[in-house]
């Protein structure tokens, strides 16, 4: 398969999954039992009120109706109002999405600088310090709750030491370095997870890659151990690490959820939660649709970026 | 590879059984080994928490409020006097209850998924996969986030969420491996004695998939596990006054200065029977794909 065929393949999929995607979305207002206008309203709900939000969402009207409006609002960017912020939900996210998206942007290449090395020298050296500790590392950043990582950092070196913010949001357009002072905590709370994941892969896809014929035979011709594992086996085994760090870089938007509620950081993650919270259901479906949106994007290009890398991947997939 | 090797070297009179084989070269992984004496210890201390913990998980007392570790309190008391130490142990109870009941779901379901769609293959497999693909579109705490708006937070609801929210890993699994294993002689024969389908599948087919599917049990629990701490530190899980882990942590973070074994002993709590099942469940991959070289 050529790499135009199995890209167009790639695309014109992205748009049957996004289409289901939309449809769970949708019916995320539908599963409530009852009436979702009640339940928004909580203790304040007037039959005026019910009514007025229910003629709203449009929810007298047959459901596929509804599905179809709804759809072409969100096509053409109108996904609504959001009650706990009266305004446009498009608008509140497009303000929210900047501010995840910096925090992802900075903690992706700490994540990289500290797993890709890491990975590497365990590898080289199977069974020695370096590889116990950093599979000791690896294990524990793969298994401490990201909440749990975060509180123990804020403590030690905002609320104990005093060296950093506790917690808020400075816009990097207002002041650089401020912004970039409250991010420290955040982004390494967030980075530990991701370096954690990432070095364990990187490590794994090294050691596959010696057993593989080419390596050995290398190894028989009397090339050295570093030659080989620098030379040879890092450019293949970098490729399953690229997929791991594609879904690493996916996944951040939604480990943002619990950072940025703890470092109270008005990101998309916080959006989400506050909304589940308040039960402002059109905010939900929006900011739900657009995570799936990022996330799948982000999927996308990794899955293209791997099968350009790597052609046999095409062969598998078709 | 190197396992034919080990065999050939080890002159043995008796022949070992599957399991005895696979107990071999599991117990070399002494990482693994020691995950699953802490599980252990840990299944241990949950069935048995209403012998073990000195007092009620609920029972508030009011002349020991904010209390340091000592003989009474091995952990120390939070800000209604609860002992923490008897909460930790009610609250593995019923962090396991959630994440067990949400996994053996989506494991179920996602099982018996998987292994139709590989078998049938066609419109059946086409349309199953792209309703995985949709799910797998959202982080799972993203979907569990959602699911949650729609249902409320509950325990059960919690179970149930996690439940739909793995079920696309497992029929992944189940499914890849159900398209080789559908191509066997030894199914197609049973196709021709005339072995009805539902038979074929549960009895023939599931047998053999399991394998990977337990290392993908393994690895979901430690993610439950996790994920279920998360939404009750977030206030969207378990909800007060049920003992939860992650409530815990939450309540005790802001006065961490002043208490800090209110935050301490559950975020460690959490993480013990994570690092159980992750490295009981890297000692069962390695054991079950023993493609790396060893040394």
């Amino acid at each position: 398969m050529q790499w135009y065929e199995y890209f167009l393949k790639r695309v014109l999929l992205f748009i049957p999954i996004m289409w289901g995607v939309s449809i769970f979305v949708f019916l995320i207002v539908h599963l409530v039992p009852g009436s979702p206008a009640v339940t928004m309203l909580g203790a304040q709900a007037t039959p005026e009120l019910v009514e007025e939000i229910e003629r709203e969402l449009g929810l007298h009207r047959p459901m596929p109706v509804q599905y179809v409006e709804w759809l072409a609002g969100v096509l053409q960017g109108d996904l609504g109002t959001s009650y706990s912020n009266r305004r446009p939900v498009a608008s509140v996210l497009a303000e929210r999405f900047w501010v995840s998206l910096q925090l992802v942007l900075m903690t992706f290449p700490v994540a990289f600088v500290f797993a890709i090395p890491l990975g590497i020298a365990a590898a080289m050296k199977k069974h020695s310090k370096v590889d116990y500790a950093s599979m000791g590392i690896g294990v524990i950043g793969v298994s401490i709750p990201t909440f749990f990582s975060a509180v123990l950092l804020m403590t030690v070196f905002a609320v104990w030491l005093g060296w950093l913010p506790v917690s808020g949001y400075v816009s990097p357009r207002e002041d650089l370095l401020e912004s970039i002072r409250h991010m420290i905590l955040p982004v390494t709370s967030m980075a530990l997870v991701a370096i954690a994941v990432m070095m364990r892969m990187m490590r794994s896809s090294m050691l596959d890659t010696v057993g593989e014929e080419y390596i050995r035979f290398l190894k028989a011709k009397g090339m050295s151990r570093r030659t080989i594992m620098l030379g040879h086996a890092l450019k293949n085994s970098f490729i399953p690490v690229i997929t791991i760090m594609g879904l690493q870089f996916g996944y951040m938007l939604s480990g943002a959820v619990v950072i940025e509620e703890i470092f109270a950081i008005p990101g998309l993650g916080r959006t989400i939660l506050q909304a589940v919270l308040q039960r402002d259901y059109p905010l939900v479906q929006g900011s739900v649709l657009l995570i799936a949106l990022w996330f799948a994007v982000v999927n996308l290009v990794t899955d293209l970026a791997v099968a350009y890398l790597d052609p046999r991947i095409m062969e598998g997939d078709s | 590879m190197s396992t034919e090797t080990d065999t050939q070297t080890d002159i043995e009179i008796d022949e070992p059984g599957p399991f005895h084989e696979f107990y071999e070269a599991f117990s070399e992984n002494r990482i693994a080994v020691f995950g699953l004496g802490l599980l252990a210890f840990l299944i241990i201390i949950t069935l048995l928490a209403d012998f073990i913990a000195p007092y009620s998980a609920t029972a508030q007392n009011y002349d020991a409020v904010l209390e340091g570790p000592s003989m009474d309190h091995p952990m120390g008391t939070d800000e209604l006097g609860r002992d923490i130490f008897s909460r930790v142990l009610f609250g593995y109870r019923i962090i396991f209850s959630i994440t067990v009941g949400g996994v053996m779901m989506a494991f179920t379901m996602g099982t018996l998924l998987g292994l139709a769609a590989g078998y049938y293959g066609g419109w059946l497999d086409e349309f199953l996969m792209r309703g995985v693909d949709v799910l797998m579109s959202f982080p799972s705490l993203i979907l569990a986030l959602a699911l949650i708006a729609a249902i409320g937070p509950s325990r059960w609801g919690i179970a149930l969420v996690l439940g739909i929210a793995y079920t696309p890993i497992f029929a992944r699994v189940a499914r890849s491996e159900s398209v080789s294993l559908s191509n066997e002689a030894f199914i197609r024969s049973l196709e021709v004695r005339g072995v009805s389908t539902p038979r074929i599948l549960i009895a023939h087919m599931f047998p053999n998939v399991l394998g990977p599917l337990i290392v993908t049990v393994t690895l979901q629990l430690a993610f439950g596990i996790l994920t279920t701490a998360t939404l009750s530190f977030l206030g969207v899980g378990v909800q007060p006054p049920s003992p939860s882990l992650g409530l815990m942590l939450a309540d005790g973070k802001d006065i961490i200065g002043r208490a800090w074994w209110m935050s301490l002993f559950p975020g460690v709590a959490i993480m013990l029977p994570v690092i159980a099942f992750n490295t009981i469940g890297d000692g069962l991959r390695d054991t079950f794909d023993p493609k790396q070289v060893r040394n």
